[in-house]
């Protein structure tokens, strides 16, 4: 039996609820970024503008371009996007039916259940590799000592 | 050809491969079989079937995106440079239907200007509700009821007694509660499957372009110009259409103002009428039954725009008379000098609308007097004529005993009846008729004339709760 989890540097995932309550009802959205020989670990954030073009409350898309700088950006500083995060106002922290058309086997997704502004659930998933379904992984945060 | 791929860094990392590929090639095609001959994992990244390009991945030549260009086909020039980047989407599970929304809209499903997709159209479209009142209840009900997802209200007033007999979401034991929170509660009761807003707030300059920006929809519900200019404004500075409506008496409007499409309030009605000249509702009363007709107009006209079906009423005033029992239309143009939707507006951002409608501004202090005060002369046995300016048919409800009356449209060819030594108080229903005449009587050399703050309403209020029965 395999354990599925991400481990995220302590602080980030109340990044992500801030986040998400900022842009509440609306949906946010962001890239995670891990060292790039440690992509099981994340250290650090990128907000990216949801950039959707209709109701916004229930969609959420990023600018490729917008995402190309931030891919080269980490790059240079040595890191790797390996995931994208996003929230899901006045509905649970599961992949949509939309979100499973529209994801990608490289990339975990967390997704944040917004209710009435406040962040209910945070939940990690990543796609199995013939994009049929989502699987949980289990969120981990770790404090790292120098 | 020599040009350049760029891989994002994902992408590269799940198949060993470098940041740059340089190949030789005369198309984007022939540039892909090169990269995925060398790295075979990352044709099926790249690709769905038969040299597809999968739907969510994009590539551009020189910051161009190639979809827009020849696809595949795309030729290619000496040092292009095509990059590889993934579109990166996804949403809430809101436009789907449950087992419970189909049954309960079974009635619209089977309608094709409906149907599922009509359907799940509402469910992902908002309606912002200004002024839960005689329009606005009638209207959300019927969104709320028609699962409009996401309705926002907003109201800063509590219910007042006086407004149940047209309000019909609300009960006697609401009186003094907020309406937005009853409302909420409500419509909650109607249909469990909408999320309902509310924003406990008189709409104003510092908020409503952060509160309009948030919906698709505007439903124009209030009761005053300022408002209703600050609405209008506020949606044409955000490209939201306003489905309007007021009501007076037995008489109703509603239009609908789509920003790009038709006119706007402007365009109608360029400038406020003078404080005072236009009752409202408070002051010149309302048939009851009125606001539901014309609220359930302002539903209809906001399911249509969601749903994009029929002809919406831009660009068209429908007047509702209920006495005569009929409904006439005017057309309404677009006036191209209008300052806020014209070619060339002046109105970029917000005003002070109060100040627009001529509110609130120049009043000085001897112009009015509180029903504290007035109350407390009355009883030291002070001197002083009180004049009820309304209507005839007015005063016989309930007045100011020992009150003269002189209607404000007679008063100009009775001043003789008044004694100029004597300080006059004029009232009126909320204390704008008073006022005209307070000013009218300074003129006339009553100088010491003052109007009654707010009315009769605030006496009632405050000085005397024995006039009202509550
Ligand atoms: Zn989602
Ligand atoms: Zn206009």
């Amino acid at each position: 039996m395999r354990w599925y989890f991400i481990r995220f540097l302590s602080g980030l995932i109340h990044d992500i609820v801030q986040h998400s309550e900022e842009g509440y009802p609306e949906e946010v959205c962001g890239v995670m970024l891990s060292p790039s020989d440690t992509s099981d670990l994340v250290i650090s954030l990128r907000r990216m503008k949801n950039s959707h073009d209709g109701p916004r409350q229930s969609r959420y898309s990023i600018d490729p371009m917008e995402l190309y700088a931030a891919d080269n950006e980490a790059t240079k500083e040595g890191m790797l996007i390996v995931g994208i995060y996003h929230s899901h106002p006045d509905s649970p922290a599961k992949p949509s039916k939309f979100d499973l058309d529209h994801s990608f086997p490289w990339y975990k997704y967390v997704i944040t259940s917004v209710v009435e502004g406040k962040v209910k659930d945070t939940r990690c998933w990543a796609m199995n590799n013939d994009r049929t379904a989502f699987m949980e992984e289990a969120i981990v945060e770790v404090e790292i000592r120098k | 050809m020599k040009v350049r791929i760029s891989i994002p860094g994902t992408i590269r990392q799940r198949v060993g491969g470098k940041g740059e590929f340089v190949t030789d090639a005369g198309t984007v095609k022939e540039a892909m079989s090169a990269l995925v001959s060398q790295y075979p994992d990352l044709r099926d990244y790249l690709f769905s079937g038969e040299e597809r390009l999968r739907n969510f991945i994009n590539m551009y030549v020189n910051g161009d995106d190639i979809r827009t260009m020849g696809g595949l086909d795309t030729k290619l020039k000496d040092g292009d440079t095509i990059i590889i980047v993934p579109s990166v989407a996804g949403g809430g599970p809101e436009s789907e239907l449950t087992l419970n929304e189909i049954m309960r809209y079974d009635r619209h499903l089977i309608m094709p200007e409906v149907g599922v997709n009509g359907q799940k159209k509402l469910k992902a479209a908002s309606v912002l509700v200004v002024g839960v009142g005689g329009l606005g209840t009638p209207a959300a009900t019927y969104l709320a009821a028609a699962g409009v997802g996401r309705i926002g209200l907003v109201d800063f007033d509590r219910i007042e007694f006086s407004n149940l007999h047209r309000q019909v979401l609300y009960s006697e034991e609401d009186v003094g509660k907020s309406k937005v929170e009853v409302a909420r509660t409500r419509l909650m009761a109607v249909n469990p499957n909408v999320v309902i807003e509310t924003y406990p707030v008189r709409l104003d300059s510092s908020n409503a372009l952060d509160i309009i920006r948030n919906y698709d929809v505007i439903l124009d519900g209030t009761d005053n110009f300022p408002t209703r200019y600050l609405v209008n404004d506020a949606s044409v500075l955000v490209g939201k259409p306003v489905v309007h409506s007021s009501i007076y008496r037995f008489e109703g409007q509603a239009s609908v103002f789509m920003p790009g499409r038709g006119p706007c309030y402007r365009c109608l009605y360029p400038e406020p009428p003078p404080p005072g000249l236009v009752p409202s509702c408070a002051e010149g009363g309302v048939f009851g039954v009125l606001p539901s007709v014309m609220g359930s107009i302002q539903a209809v006209e906001s399911l249509k725009l969601i749903l994009g079906v029929g002809e919406p009423l831009i660009g068209r005033l429908l007047i509702f008379d209920a006495l005569e029992m009929q409904f006439r239309e005017l057309k309404v143009k677009k006036d191209p000098s209008c300052p806020i939707c014209g070619s060339n507006p002046s109105i970029k951002a917000l005003i002070d609308y109060e100040e627009f409608c001529g509110l609130n501004r120049n009043i000085n202090s001897d112009e009015e007097i509180e029903s504290d005060l007035l109350q407390s002369w009355l009883k030291e046995g002070k001197r002083v004529e009180i004049l009820d300016v309304r209507e005839p048919y007015e005063n016989q409800i309930w007045q100011i005993p020992g009150a003269k009356h002189i209607p404000l449209s007679q008063l100009r060819n009775r001043l003789n009846e008044l004694d100029p030594n004597v300080p006059v108080v004029a009232y009126c229903q909320v204390g704008s008729r008073s006022l005209a005449a307070v000013r009218l009587l300074k003129e006339k050399g009553f100088g010491t004339a003052k109007s009654l703050r707010g009315g009769i309403d605030a006496w009632a209020v405050k000085a005397d709760q024995s006039v009202r029965g509550h």
